[in-house]
Order: C-alpha cells, then structure tokens, then sequence
C-alpha cells in the first residue's frame, strides 16, 4: 500500500510553493507516496497547481475565526462545520503528517487528525504545543537568531518534512490555456527589450518598498533599456500601483506600461511571470511564482522579511538588503519611521535589474545596500553570494559555523561546504563566556541526573524533588543568561530552552528523563562549538559533529583549551 | 375545477379555515394584468406589485438575494403577498427542515392569487398567518423555530401600517422573552449630552443581566480641548479628524481584547466608516443610538451605511434620510430617564433654600431661551435660571451660580426643589421650534423625579405623555398664562406629576429602551443576537443541538443548563484538566475552534 503523506500548509501562498521541494523530496523517499495538503480556501488555486499532489483539502479558517470570534454561530454549529470536514482526514489513516505551518491552531488539527510521525508543531496528549523533527524545532528557534541563520524555509521544508537529498527547484505546471491568457494580456506590444513585471504590493506594508521608489526605479531602466513595465497584483493594490505608475510618468517614464491589477488568477500571473523577462518585487508569493517560472527576480527585502529565509530559491535571483542596524526588524515589530526603506537606490535597483537581464554589467558598488545573488551550495541547499557592499564578519563566521553545524547534526552527514576560515572572531570572549559556562553545565547535568533518580523512585521524595527544581531553576537562569546572546552559544541555548518546553512526558519521571537528555545535549553542543572555534585556524573545523549523545561528556570547564 | 378552486383545495387540507375564508372573501385588492412574458401579474393602487415583464425571473432573484441570509432551522415569515410568485420561488429553495410562514394581513389578497393563476402543491406546506397584527404576532411567536422576516416590499408597502405593528408585537413578545446573556460593548462619545445617555445605558444593560464593556473616550475630552485651543481653524480641525480616527481604533482595540455579541455607539462615538466597515467584513454587529437632533448633528450621513442598526429618536423623515443615505435598519427610540439618577428626593432645608423657586429651568442659553425666559423675570413668581452659555443674555438676575454648568445630581435637586419646572427644547431660532418633533431628555427626567413641567409642544410628545401627565404650551404667550394658570394650582400639579412619574417607571427608563432595541436586533438577528436572548447558547439548549456530536455532551453538562457557553469556556475547561490528561479528539477540535476564536491580529 503507497504511503500517505499529509501536509498541513495554511497561512500563506509562498509557503505554499516553496514546498513544492518537499513534495519532490517525499516522493524520492517514497516513490508511490499520495501526498495530500491542507490548506485555506483562499489559496486552493495555488495548491492545485503544485506538482504530485494527490488532493487539496481546502477549508475557510478565515471564517472560522471570524464566526468564533463574533460569535456568529453557536459552537454546536462551529464544531458540526470543522469535524465534518476534518473526520474524513482523520479517518485517512496518514503515515505522515508534516506541518509547515508553525501556531497552535495547525498543531492542534495535526493532533486530531494523527498519524504515527509528525513533523511539526503538534501536541501532546494534554493538549500542549509540541514541535516535532529537529529541523521543525530549528524554525521555531530561529526567530531568536535570525541573523545567524542561512537556512531557506525551502529546504527547512524539505530537510524536516522528509530529509536530505538533491537539490529540486521550484516549477510548477501551467497549463496552455493559461500561457494563452497571459500572452492575451500583454497585447500587441512587444518591447525589443521584453518586459519586466513589477510587483509593488506586499501582504503587509512593512514588507513593501514605497511605490514612488518602485516608480523611479522603473523609469531609471527605460531610460537606459527598450523594455516595457506589467503591474502585477490584487485590486487591493490598486492605489500603491497607480502610486508608482505616477511617479514613473512624472520622472519622465515613456516606455510602455500594462496594468494588468486583478486581471490574472495565480496560473495565468505564472504564465505572465514565464513571459517576462525578469521581476521586480517586494518578497512575496508572485515572487516565489516568478522562480517557479524560471524568471529572474531582483528581490527587494524591506522590513521584517530576511531574504535568507524566505528570498529567491536557487540559483539565477538578485536580493537587496538594506544595511542598517534594525534591519530585518523582528516579526511583531512595530516600525514608525521604515526608514530602511529609503537606503534603498532606484537608480541602483534599476542598475540591478539591467543587469540581471544582461543589458548592463554588474553595478560596480551600491550604497546603503548589500546585493546577493542566489545560488546552490555544495551540500544542495538555497544559499545567496554576496555581491555588493559590506557585512559584519563576526555574524557571516558564526553564521557560516552553524550552517554546518545543524546540517550535521540534524542530518547525520558531513556537510560539503566549506568551514569558516581563519580565527574565530572574538574569540578570547567566547572563550572567557565558556569558562564561565562549563561549570554551570557540569552542575546542572549532575542536577538532573540526580532528579532523575529522585523521580524514579517509587514515591519520589516531594520535598527533595522541590528543593532540587528550585536549586535547577536557578542555576538554569543564569547559564542561560550567561550564553544566550553569545553567536557560539546561544542558539544552541535557544534550542535548549526550547526543548525543556516541548516535552510530551506525562509522568513526573518521564518528564525528568526528557530534562535530563535535553540539558545533556546543550551541554554536548556547547562543547563541540567550543572545540570548533577554539581550534586553530588551520585546524580540523570541518570535522563531523554528528556524535550522538554521550553520556561521558569530556567537558571539563576551564582546563578545555 | 377553475385554478381558484384547486388552489383553494390545496390550502384546504391543511388550513380549512382558512380556505373557507378565501371562498367568502370577494377579492378585488389586487388588479391582475397580463406580464409582457404572457403570466399574470397585478397593481395595487396603480403601482405594480410584480414585475409587469416576468414575474417569475423577478421573484427568482428576490428569493436568491435573501436565501444566504435564511439559517437552517429558521422559519422565514414573509411580509407581502401579492400573487405569490416571491413565495414560490423561496418554497423552490428551501431544503428540509425549513418552514415558511407568510402574513395576510387582507384574505382579499390571498383571494386574488388564487384566482389569478394555478400555483401548486407548496402552497398546501406553506403555514399562512391571518389576522390583526397581534393575533398574528402570537401566532408567530408560538413558533418553535427562530423566526427570519423576509420582506417583499411591493406587496408589503400597501399594508405598512399593519405590518409595522406586528413588528413591534413581535419584538415586544422577543423583549417579554428575553433569557439569555449577551455581551455588549457600549461605545461612547468624547463629550457633550450623550456621554451621560451612554452611562445610563450602560447601567440598564447590565440591569437587564447582559455583560457590558464600556469603551469610554471620556478621558480623552482634555486633549480633545486642548486642539480646540489652537487659533489655526484647519490645524484644528485636522488634529481634531486624526484624533477621532485615532479614538476610532481605540475603540477596535478595545473591541478585540474581548470581542462582544453587538457594539452599541452613541451619538458621537467615534467610531469613523472605515472601522465600522472593517467591523462589518470581521462579522460584527454594531448599532447607534443617534440621540441628537438629526437637522442640526448631520455627521450621520457620513456614516450611516457603517452601522447595522440606527436607533433614532424622531420618525418619518429622519429615518428616510438616514435610509436614504444608506442605512438599512432604522428604528424609533425614544430618549427616557433612569430612575436610579432621577429620582424624588427629600431635600434638606439648606437645599430647598438653594435650588427651589417658582419657576426653574436647567439648560444652555440657547436662542430661543434667550428670547423667551427673560420675560419670564417677573414679581408674580420667583424664577431661577441653571446652567451655562448664557453671557449676554438678559437673565442676571434669574441665572444661578453664575452661569456654571450643574451636574446631574444638582438637576435632580432642582427638579425636586422647583414648583414649576420649564422644559423648553432648544432652538437655534428665536421662538420654539417650528419642527419640533423628537422629546428631549429632561422631559423624562423631570417626571422620573415626580416633578411638574411645563413643556413646548412636540409631535412626538402624545404618544409618550398625555395631557394629564404633562402640561404643554405651545407659544411664547401661552407660556406665561399657563404659568399663572398652574401656580395657582399646587394639588393639580401634583397629581400630574405623580401621573408622569408613574408612566415613566411603566414605560420610560433606559432598562425599556435597551429591552426594546435588543429585542428589534434579535428580530433581525434570530441567528445571533436572537438567539443568545431566547437561550439557546446555554448549556441545556446546545446539548439539546448536539444531538449528531454526541460526544460534545459530557462538555457541555459542566456547565448549568442555563449558564451561557461559549467556545472559550469550553475551552477553559478542557484545558484546566491539567498536564497529566490526555485529550481526546472533540477536545482538541474545541481548542482548536477557541485558538481561531482568540486569534485578533487581522482586526487592528
């Protein structure tokens, strides 16, 4: 019988085709799996489109909301709706469940649905948020060090819903019909130079730069290149684009410009992103749209978005950074000013774009930017070269070690990138912060073996137990504190503090077990990271760290170096 | 056998009486013609009752138009008959389960359809309801079912009147019914006359047992006075535009950190069209009461297709404006008093000393006050003049406190403390208000605290106080006689004021007007509002619901049968089982359903 694979996948449309490797990647580990995908109504046309899906359950969680919240229905009425949709799921009998939508909601529908490995947020059978596979658990972490991360959600996706493998671009099929829709669009126009589809809305305003830029930058390239500009977006959009039409005509902007707001369904915008020569556009779905197409995309990252996680996917894509300090701002950040907006160029965004269309060579330098370009590394993975400008090289050498570093552990394989070379940056201070750290650690497995072995006593000793956890938290607090911003140890401290809360024990002995393996493993990776910079620089960095957990840890404090 | 008889035959199985009625009737309402399509189709009055090219097109998107809004479980009770063709084509729709009931208000009508053309066996299901306005609102009423007006309005038009009265007995024997606990957010203004008709609201609604949140943008009135300080009239104006739109998401914000069943604004919350819209599309039901002079307060029209319901306390051509710009349900609802605040008082000696006189009036010096109340300065009586805005005026030496404004507790005091109460509405004019119509405030106020007053005369006052409760004058000399006239008699004065006082507690406290505006949004709402008033989100009703979901009982038994349950209590409870429980399926469904429900990112 084929496995049965579900993906829970329900909040956005870029999630959505950026899984499109992930379902390539399953039906490599599985050749017959059925893979079928939750998603909300709202995007049932993109899932359709996506390659080797066997059935897309759609469902109003708009509505849902909105009904429970107003309290429009009655909860008998909102409960009948949701389990007469969700029991036939269940009764689906899915080998897998892997949920790339990370909230509560879709951990508690992946735990009513069930199925015997799923990835993801779920919970626990008391109904507590729970993330499942490694990998899953890094997304979940990852917020805490963004700036460390170079991991794409396409390969999160792929590497955590099912595991290592070649790298698979994004495609999606489009049909004929479509392609002749969108070639209707565009008329009898045929600009020497082609067109250029221009995407200037963005789901959030944070996330989008401001229309008079996209408008200046338009008419910066026709000035310099026979191409013709298509606006691409939702009604919704409307006055942001006609924004940017405005500003492109009063800075003198003659080269022809198509509206095409509202006109296109996600398969013909495909098919008008297939046409186009490249995309200019804020990080959103018709970005990813336009790289399932095999259209360049010059990626402008604004806001809160970090091009690294959720930027252009493979090789052949430009993204500009602003360089400022806030810059990307946290996910909940409220910004009054967007100031990162403005170090953005549009005479250097239009540099780029002829550039990625081959009417221009590569700008020479960019102010108040860094530009990347996408690639592939050597372990398969979406990763961006730096092009243009500057970037601080303590953050690109621990980023560079964690890179590797999760790769193998979480992976069991050596990573064919390269480590980062030369001396750790800041060393002698990580060194310092490891000194201090050690003893904390050794004190606080002891602790929690010795927890462990008071809890699995037939009538564990209440008051002994009490007085240990108070004695824990205590210890725990500080060394979390002492390692947290640290970039060689805090994100393997993120993940420990992560991982004492999301444990599934139902027992107070089970519980003890799953603390003692959690601080076990933080004191492991701690010390392998403290081995991997404070080896030399001409050192084994690129030696495996994928040994499991030891319960003979050689961590002996200060002495290590 | 003709189409009448085999129509009436239809009906006869289930309705005899019916039947025998339509055979007595002589007909002749309705004028049948021939449709350009070849169907019958009928003028009333000279005005077409159905479409005079094809009916039946016309009635299929009528009934298509009101199906989405049609719950299961409802009956729709359709007001307009005609030739029935909007009947037939909701009958067409209608799944299992669903009933309908439609309102003759004349067997004439009924008479003419079935002479006009063969309809068929659906007429035979249909539960038809005769008679005067309340014998037809009891019979609907003793309907299980939530009941869901549907109006075909070119038939419903010429029986207006009839129809109107059954919606008010239908909304009184909802008001007499009311169980249930809804959860109300009272949204008032920054300042001026209906920031207290806000308070008293909120004290009525929560004497009728419901859960307010009161969005209270009183505080705010310090800076909202600040920017009228600035000389600048547009800098002004703009600081002041922001500042309300400001308020206005204040107000959602307060919305979304515990979402009610209904928000009720008054007359100038600021709540701007842009939220109320965006209130709309996240399925909110919002209300206004308007309790300003709509000639003079016209902001109404920028907002009136923002909120669901308009409550407003003059009639006829208020309501057709407020329609006409956009509103789809407006209701008269007269002003009323609170008698917890106005109230009869003993006053001490020091008090009476204070505030009583002859004759007193409490307000603003608007023009015409100006005009009339310095003749009524005079040694035939003494005259007292309380509250502010009266510089210039030729009233120094009735004007107390020197023109300060007086609080509600000292108006209380006055009325008690004064023979003869004046109650002249203002008016921008110089006499009394040629259209006066609505009653103002104190008119209720002055009787709830069993005090006599001499009032302007106001269309609307009949049939709120008659001429034993209140005495009226209707000009500026019939002012001053009616004055000498009452002065000397102090039993009759008396005896009227107890009369106001008496129909005021029947009749006119905020606690009637909150029962009769929630009952007219159940009647609109029988799936929301309404329901939550007849109980049925209670514990005992819901298991009687859950009957296809049965394991949803035991969760539901927790709570009383009359105790109100919603997802987030459900919720509470499952979540209370603590960290050594394990859930099972309907548990988690009922937690997932409560995180959707607590989710507010999208309503800021």
């Amino acid at each position: 019988m084929s496995r049965r694979v579900l993906i829970l996948n329900i909040t956005r449309m870029g999630d959505l085709i950026q899984s499109i490797p992930l379902i390539a990647r399953l039906r490599h580990e599985w050749p017959d799996a059925a893979v079928d995908l939750v998603v909300d109504r709202s995007f049932a046309p993109v899932a359709v489109l996506l390659p080797n899906v066997r059935q897309v359950h759609a469902f109003d969680f708009r509505a849902l909301t909105e009904n429970g919240r107003a309290m429009a229905k009655d909860l008998v009425m909102l409960y009948r709706e949701l389990k007469t949709w969700a029991r036939p799921l269940a009764e689906t009998g899915y080998d897998r469940i892997v949920n790339l939508t990370f909230n509560r909601r879709s951990g508690l529908l992946a735990a009513y649905v069930r199925a015997p490995d799923t990835r993801g947020v779920t919970c626990a059978p008391d109904g507590t948020t729970v993330v499942r596979n490694p990998w899953m658990a890094y997304f979940t972490d990852l917020h805490r060090h963004r700036r460390l991360n170079r991991f794409n959600l396409v390969d999160l996706y792929a590497l955590g819903g099912s595991g290592p493998g070649p790298f698979t671009p994004l495609r999606m099929s489009v049909s004929a019909e479509a392609r002749e829709r969108a070639r209707a669009l565009f008329g009898r126009q045929r600009p020497a130079g082609g067109w250029i589809a221009v995407q200037v809305g963005a789901s959030e305003i944070i996330k989008a730069w401001r229309p008079d830029s996209f408008g200046l930058a338009m008419a910066a390239i026709a000035r310099r290149g026979p191409v013709g500009f298509v606006m691409i977006g939702t009604e919704a959009e409307r006055d942001a684009v006609e924004q940017a039409a405005n500003a492109y005509r009063n800075a003198g902007g003659a080269a022809p410009l198509l509206n095409v707001l509202g006109r296109t369904d996600v398969e013909s915008l495909t098919a008008l992103l297939a046409e186009c020569r490249l995309l200019l556009t804020n990080d959103t779905g018709p970005m990813h749209l336009a790289v399932s197409a095999n259209t360049p995309a010059v990626d402008l990252s604004v806001g809160h978005v970090d091009f690294r996680e959720t930027g252009p996917y493979g090789p052949g894509h430009w993204v500009v950074q602003p360089d400022l300090g806030c810059a990307p701002c946290g996910f909940d950040q409220v910004c009054a000013h967007h100031a990162c907006k403005d170090r953005i160029v549009a005479e250097q965004v239009a540099d780029l774009c002829l550039h990625a269309m081959g009417l221009g060579s590569m700008p020479s330098c960019a102010t108040g930017v860094r530009i990347y370009e996408s690639a592939v590394d050597e372990d398969g993975l979406g990763a961006y070269a730096l092009r243009i400008g500057r970037v601080d090289a303590a953050t690109e050498w621990y980023a560079a070690l964690w890179r590797r570093y999760w790769y193998q552990v979480f992976t069991g394989r050596a990573s064919l990138i390269p480590a980062p070379q030369g001396d750790a940056p800041g060393r002698e201070e990580q060194r310092t912060v490891f000194r201090h750290l050690a003893p904390l650690l050794r004190r606080l497995v002891a602790q929690a073996d010795e927890l462990e072995r008071l809890c699995r006593r037939p009538v564990p000793p209440v008051a002994s137990v009490q007085a240990l956890q108070a004695e824990t938290r205590d210890l725990r607090w500080r060394a979390v504190t002492l390692a947290a911003e640290s970039p060689a140890f805090g994100p393997a401290t993120v993940a420990f503090v992560r991982e004492t809360c999301n444990g599934e024990a139902l027992t107070l002995a089970a519980m003890a077990s799953e603390h003692r393996r959690a601080y076990r493993t933080w004191q492991r990776r701690v010390q392998e990271i403290a081995d991997l910079i404070c080896a030399q620089p001409n050192g084994d960095r690129s030696r495996s760290v994928t040994a499991p957990d030891l319960d003979g840890c050689r961590m002996s404090g200060a002495g290590l170096m | 056998m003709t189409v009448f008889e085999a129509n009436v035959a239809r009906i006869t199985v289930n309705n005899p009486g019916l039947a025998a009625q339509i055979r007595a009737s002589s007909g002749d309402l309705l004028e049948i013609k021939e449709s350009r399509n070849g169907m019958a189709t009928a003028t009333c009055g000279g005005r077409w009752v159905h479409s005079a090219y094809d009916p039946r097109q016309e009635a299929e998107r009528w009934a298509e138009g009101h199906l989405a809004a049609w719950q299961p479980n409802e009956t729709a009770v359709i007001l307009g008959v005609g030739l029935l063709y909007h009947v037939e084509a909701l009958c067409r729709r209608s799944r299992s389960g669903f009933q309908i009931a439609v309102v003759v208000p004349d067997v004439r009508e009924l008479h003419d359809a079935c002479c006009a053309r063969a309809l068929g066996d659906w007429i035979g299901l249909v539960r038809w309801i005769v008679g005067d306005a309340g014998e037809a609102a009891r019979a609907l009423a003793s309907f299980s079912q939530p009941l869901r007006l549907f109006t075909y309005a070119p038939a419903a038009g010429y029986h207006a009147d009839s129809h109107a009265a059954l919606e008010a007995a239908l909304r009184d024997a909802v008001a007499a019914r009311m169980g249930g606990r809804l959860h109300v957010a009272v949204v008032g203004p920054i300042y001026g006359g209906s920031l207290p008709i806000a308070r008293y609201t909120v004290s009525a609604l929560e004497q009728l047992g419901h859960r307010v949140t009161w969005i209270d943008h009183s505080f705010h009135h310090g800076s909202y006075e600040a920017m009228a300080g600035l000389s600048d009239g547009r800098h002004r104006q703009l600081l002041q535009g922001k500042f309300a739109e400001l308020l206005s998401q204040w107000s959602l914000a307060r919305v979304a950190e515990d979402p009610p069943d209904l928000i009720l604004a008054l007359a100038q919350a600021p709540l701007t069209l842009p939220v109320l819209e965006h209130l709309r599309r996240k399925k909110f039901l919002t209300s206004m009461w308007f309790v300003e002079n709509y000639r003079h307060l016209t902001y109404w029209q920028q907002v009136a297709g923002g909120y669901d319901y308009w409550f407003v306390i003059q009639q006829e051509r208020c309501q057709e404006a407020l329609r006409w710009a956009g509103a789809k349900h407006v209701e008269y609802l007269p002003m009323a008093a609170d008698p917890a605040i106005h109230r009869p008082m003993e006053l001490s000696e020091a008090e009476r000393c204070e505030f009583g006189a002859d004759v007193a009036f409490v307000g603003a010096g608007y023009a015409n006050r100006r005009a009339l109340l310095p003749r009524l300065i005079s040694p035939e009586w003494t005259f007292k003049i309380w509250g502010n805005e009266w510089e210039g005026a030729a009233v120094q030496p009735a004007l107390q406190r020197g023109g300060a404004r007086v609080d509600a507790e000292t108006c209380v005091k006055i009325f008690n403390a004064t023979a003869m109460n004046l109650n002249l509405h203002s008016h921008t004019g110089a006499g009394l208000d040629p259209e006066g119509d609505f009653v103002n405030p104190r008119t209720f106020e002055l009787a709830a605290c069993r005090a006599f007053q001499l009032v302007d005369r106001r269309s609307l006052l009949p049939d709120l106080f008659d001429s034993g409760q209140v005495a009226i004058f209707s000009d500026e000399d019939g002012l001053v006689s009616c004055l000498r006239t009452w002065r000397q008699e102090p039993e009759a004065r008396r005896a009227m004021a107890q009369a106001a006082y008496e129909r005021t507690l029947r009749e006119h406290t905020y606690v009637h007007r909150m029962k009769t505006l929630l009952a007219r949004i159940g009647m609109g709402e029988p799936d929301r509002v309404g329901a939550i008033l007849r109980g049925d989100r209670q514990a005992g009703r819901l298991v009687e619901q859950s009957r296809d979901s049965p394991e949803l009982i035991p969760l539901l038994r927790q709570a009383p049968d009359t105790e109100r349950v919603e997802l987030r209590d459900l919720a509470a409870g499952i979540k209370a089982k603590g960290a050594t429980a394990t859930l099972g399926r309907e548990e988690l469904l009922i937690l997932l359903l409560d995180e959707h429900r607590a989710d507010t990112r999208d309503l800021l």
